[in-house]
């Protein structure tokens, strides 16, 4: 049994949103070593440490496609540190087959006016549990999240985004798109934590839900911590179907009603497709899009 | 009076349990253009809404009958598909989805088949230009951050790539200055030309009206059409109010 | 114009901090025993169900862990409070009958003069037995109850009291719901009847004198349909550096197109650990509307709960909590939709300072029955300093497409550039911040009926004294 998703504080526990316990128990990683440039196809089932190291002033880019067989389990724990002045954009998609489980981990801290850039895309079928803990140590280092996921059948998501803003002037911005059908059942934690010290922060979190049934689950737990005066944070969620007015603009020009829906599901997935770069994660998110859709 | 293209017969509309056109009457014959004047709410944007078939506005009596066609109760899309046109007052934002991308799907929907990417973006261009609007919005968030006078000429945009029948602009020249009020009114004539399209302008200024060729003038007032006159009606109006 | 101001105006501390010896009172032994309980029981008089449910709470409360979430607890010790206290005294339905020493203490808390100027009735509690109730004659005659829990438990009204008296928070509920079933002593059973509307409102008034000592008030509401009441409620104790224990129930029934307003300005004391349970149910059509300011207590666990059963029922909540130097206030609400077409607005301000810990913490639990709803939630929460602490922790659970569900949430400090504004026209930079947090807080202090509105500011403005360093 393995215990991730954990809420930096807890809450209610009749939401059952403290933790995640996922059945699963891991072996000992094959483990990469990253510092360049570089693409990682990680396929079949197992676990995997990818260890990425960005030195001093470097600018990379990493791509993983996590593509997981048919109702196995891929376990990936993903460490980054990031030198003074380093950039990084790392990519993660997972590609998985079927019913394959993601166990996705990302441990990251970051140095003096670092950068990460992290893209997550879940547009696959199977069960995705996330869990991203950044530290941002380092004066004015920042932290761009961008994800977005596609719920379809009875997949379930569990997410736990943690950043830990810890050195001054650090911003961080987490942003989460997706959309829930049938009977798929998603939880997103997102906490953006102010420590003692870091004056001048500002962290936002903006999550958007589409929800297309009524066998869904949706849980949202967007919580800010703050133990200092001089940052600014926000939040925010909306949660629910595709809302009238937007419906009407898109059909007043002809479209009907499944082709609205299936333009703004697109339109969830399309500016970060963009931002990947990556022409064969898009035309096989682009894949999986037309068969959930 | 060339031949009808819109005929709105005794219409009554209801929002909320609350009444708010009673028995309007209007004909509107192809290449036309007609201005429907009133006070602020008086239910001139009810009528655009409703005659495009907004699920807000519960038709309680009466017919739109559009191209020899009962549309009374034909959904949103069905009626834009036929040619019909509603430029809105607020046009909503959509996250992801852009100008260019949305366009081209509405035109491929209507017609039922692809439409190429090629002559698609030239004719984009020339478009664009004409309402002077930089081309990079095409490629941007349809209307998401767009200024209030880019979310007008967006949809002038529209207006003349999809090419309608008929075009209902809800007060598309609020909010404008007066050069935008110079653009978007170009952009207006150039589809009167090219379409030889019919026009419903809801405004109740007359700056829009200046360079276009009106046909008929309709005065609402509290969800009633008082007066129905020619060109010089609005002359009238400017001159002595809706009374 | 001075005059119409009111007794809230020249408030300040001492008006809060002055205690009575209470050197004649009857009290219990420290802790929690069955003796005790079954001694509660009999003294109170208490029929046969009510003696079970207390027994049957006290077991459940030995069983039941503290929360593992929220703030730390571990400075109470029930061991060591008096669940029972009360002066030898009966209750009066007439001020100049109530003891010398308790009168004093209302009146200098203003509560008669209150009931003269605002308000259709008044209950008001000194330790755990209400001292004092009364309602006035126009409103009594359109059948309105206004009574403590006691003496309706023998009355009219004793079945239906006994249909729903911690029916809605049963004792298992949590641990101090547990407790409360064990002790509870005192509180207010108020009765609308059908198509009564209540035009200006019923207050309680609780006050916890003795030292170390716990207060367990019991409120039901019964709005029956259409009908329309406010309830105030105002809380108040002197300063021990002994731990005293609140852990009131109020439980609401707002019946078919019926509305309730629930207003609280709570301001324990800062040794005070605030354990509340409030809980509401809406049927169709029905309203719930809380307003809460909470300002005093050491440790506050506060969630006002909206069940929203009926269809187009609705719930509100205005809430703001200041927490200063050495309080850890854990505030907010708590909603579940059953019924179809239902809404909530929830609307929060906290303002942290001197060390102070102040959490938002909300459930919004939408069912899949609950189709067509809307919720929509704000929190704003303010820093005033770098040694305090402002948690959001919100939590949406959704099971139905047909929702619509907002949050917004937000933290930051008061803007310089407001201050320096202020400052330009001659305001001293305390002043300026006051009127800034006082501004902050008028999502509820315009909620409040004008005498609470301006207690309320005075609150502020006394936190907000030497706030600059």
């Amino acid at each position: 049994m393995m215990k991730m998703n954990v809420l930096p504080v807890r809450t209610f526990n009749r939401l059952k949103v403290n933790e995640t316990f996922v059945e699963y128990e891991p072996s000992a990683p094959k483990i990469y070593e990253i510092s360049e440039t570089s693409k990682l196809e990680l396929k079949e089932t197992g676990d995997f440490g990818v260890n990425i190291k960005v030195a001093e002033d470097n600018n990379i880019t990493v791509v993983m496609l996590c593509e997981c067989s048919e109702a196995g389990t891929l376990n990936i724990k993903t460490e980054i540190a990031m030198g003074k002045g380093a950039s990084l954009k790392l990519i993660q998609a997972d590609m998985g087959k079927g019913s394959g489980r993601l166990i996705n981990t990302v441990r990251c801290t970051e140095n003096k006016d670092a950068s990460v850039q992290l893209i997550q895309l879940f547009p696959a079928r199977g069960d995705i549990y996330n869990d991203c803990n950044i530290e941002l140590t380092g004066s004015r280092s920042g932290l761009d999240i961008h994800v977005a996921y596609m719920g379809n059948g009875d997949k379930k998501l569990d997410m736990n985004y943690v950043v830990n803003h810890i050195g001054k002037n650090t911003t961080s911005y987490i942003r989460a798109d997706g959309v829930l059908k049938d009977k798929a059942f998603k939880t997103f934690k997102g906490t953006i934590d102010f420590k003692t010290g870091s004056s001048g922060s500002k962290g936002e979190e903006r999550e958007k839900v589409l929800l297309l049934s009524d066998d869904i689950v949706n849980q949202s737990v967007p919580i800010i911590l703050c133990t200092e005066e001089d940052v600014e944070g926000a939040h925010g969620a909306a949660i629910g179907n595709l809302d009238e007015d937007t419906l009407f603009y898109l059909k007043s020009r002809g479209l009907d009603e499944d082709e609205a829906k299936r333009l703004v599901i697109y339109g969830m997935f399309n500016r970060l497709l963009e931002k990947t770069g990556d022409e064969e994660i898009s035309s096989r998110v682009e894949g999986f899009l037309a068969e959930a859709v | 009076m060339n031949s009808e293209l819109l005929t709105v017969k005794d219409l009554n509309v209801r929002v909320e349990d609350k009444e708010i056109l009673n028995d309007v009457n209007i004909t509107i014959g192809e290449g036309e253009t007609h201005v429907l004047m009133g006070p602020n709410g008086t239910g001139k944007s009810t009528l655009g809404y409703a005659l495009m078939g907004s699920p807000k506005y519960e038709i309680t009596g009466g017919s739109i009958v559009f191209e020899g066609k009962d549309i009374t109760g034909e959904s949103v899309n069905e009626r834009a598909k036929s040619g019909l046109f509603l430029s809105f007052q607020n046009p909503i934002e959509v996250p992801g989805v852009s100008l260019s991308s949305f366009i081209r799907s509405a035109l491929e929907q209507r017609s039922g088949q692809r439409i190429k990417l090629w002559e698609f973006k030239k004719k984009l261009k020339a478009t664009m230009e004409l309402l002077n609007m930089d081309e990079e919005y095409a490629d941007r968030d349809l209307n998401v951050g767009f200024s209030g006078g880019e979310k007008k000429k967006a949809e002038i945009l529209q207006l003349l790539m999809l090419e309608p029948k008929l075009a209902i602009l809800d007060e598309t020249d609020s909010g404008l200055d007066v050069d935008a009020v110079k653009t978007v009114s170009a952009g207006i004539s150039e589809y009167q030309k090219r379409c030889n399209g019919s026009l419903l302008i809801i405004t109740h200024s007359t700056r829009i009206l200046e360079s276009l060729k009106v046909d008929k003038t309709h005065v609402m007032v509290d969800g009633s059409i008082v007066k129905t006159g020619g060109p010089g009606l609005v002359d009238e109006i400017n001159e002595h109010g809706f009374v | 114009m001075e005059e119409n101001k009111t007794y809230v105006q020249d408030i300040d501390r001492s008006l809060y901090d002055f205690r009575n010896e209470d050197a004649d009172a009857y009290r219990f032994e420290d802790g929690l025993t069955e003796e005790i309980v079954l001694q509660l029981s009999e003294e109170k008089n208490d029929p046969d169900w009510m003696r079970e449910l207390r027994l049957r709470s006290l077991k459940l409360y030995n069983e039941i862990n503290v929360p593992d979430w929220g703030p730390s607890i571990e400075g109470l010790d029930i061991d060591h409070i008096a669940t029972y206290v009360r002066k030898n005294t009966k209750m009066a339905d007439n001020w100049d009958a109530v003891p010398e020493e308790i009168k004093d203490t209302f009146e200098k808390l203003g509560i008669p003069q209150a009931e003269r100027k605002s308000l259709a009735g008044v209950g008001a509690q000194y330790d755990s037995e209400l001292v004092y109730h009364n309602v006035r004659d126009d409103v009594a005659k359109q059948g309105v109850i206004y009574s403590d829990i006691e003496s309706a438990l023998r009355g009219e009204y004793a079945q239906l009291i006994r249909d729903k008296f911690m029916h809605l928070i049963p004792p298992d509920d949590h641990k101090f719901a547990a407790l409360h079933g064990a002790v509870w002593s005192g509180g207010s059973f108020v009765y609308v009847p059908k198509g009564v509307k209540v035009d200006i409102p019923l207050q309680s008034y609780f006050r916890l004198n003795a030292k170390g000592a716990g207060q367990f008030e019991h409120t039901l509401i019964i709005v029956e349909e259409g009908a329309d009441l406010h309830f105030i409620e105002g809380c108040s104790a002197p300063k021990y550096n002994v731990a005293n224990l609140h852990a009131g129930c109020v439980e609401l029934y707002v019946g078919k197109n019926a509305r309730l307003r629930y207003s609280t300005i709570e301001n324990w004391s800062k040794n005070m650990y605030n354990l509340n349970s409030k809980r509401a149910i809406v049927e169709e059509g029905g309203r719930i509307e809380w307003v809460s300011g909470s300002f005093g207590s050491h440790i506050s666990y506060l969630y006002p709960m909206s069940i929203l059963k009926g269809d187009d029922s609705q719930m509100e909540f205005t809430g703001i909590s200041f927490a200063g130097t050495d309080q850890n206030l854990d505030t907010g609400a708590k909603v579940v939709y059953i019924g179809r077409n239902t809404s909530s607005y929830m609307n929060t301000k906290s303002i942290s300072k001197g060390g102070g810990v102040c959490t938002f913490r909300s459930s919004v639990v939408v069912n899949r029955s609950a189709e067509n709803s809307r919720t929509s939630v704000s929190c704003e929460s303010l820093m005033l300093d770098d040694i305090s602490r402002s948690d959001t922790i919100p939590a949406m659970d959704i099971r139905t497409s047909k929702a619509d569900v907002g949050h917004e949430a937000q933290i930051g400090k008061i803007s310089d550039e407001a201050v320096f504004y202020l400052m330009s026209r001659g305001m001293s930079e305390e002043d300026a911040r006051a009127l800034i947090v006082s501004g902050f807080a008028d999502n509820v202090s315009k909620e409040l009926p004008l005498e609470y509105a301006i207690e309320m500011n005075n609150l502020i403005r006394l936190e907000m004294k030497g706030s600059i360093g």
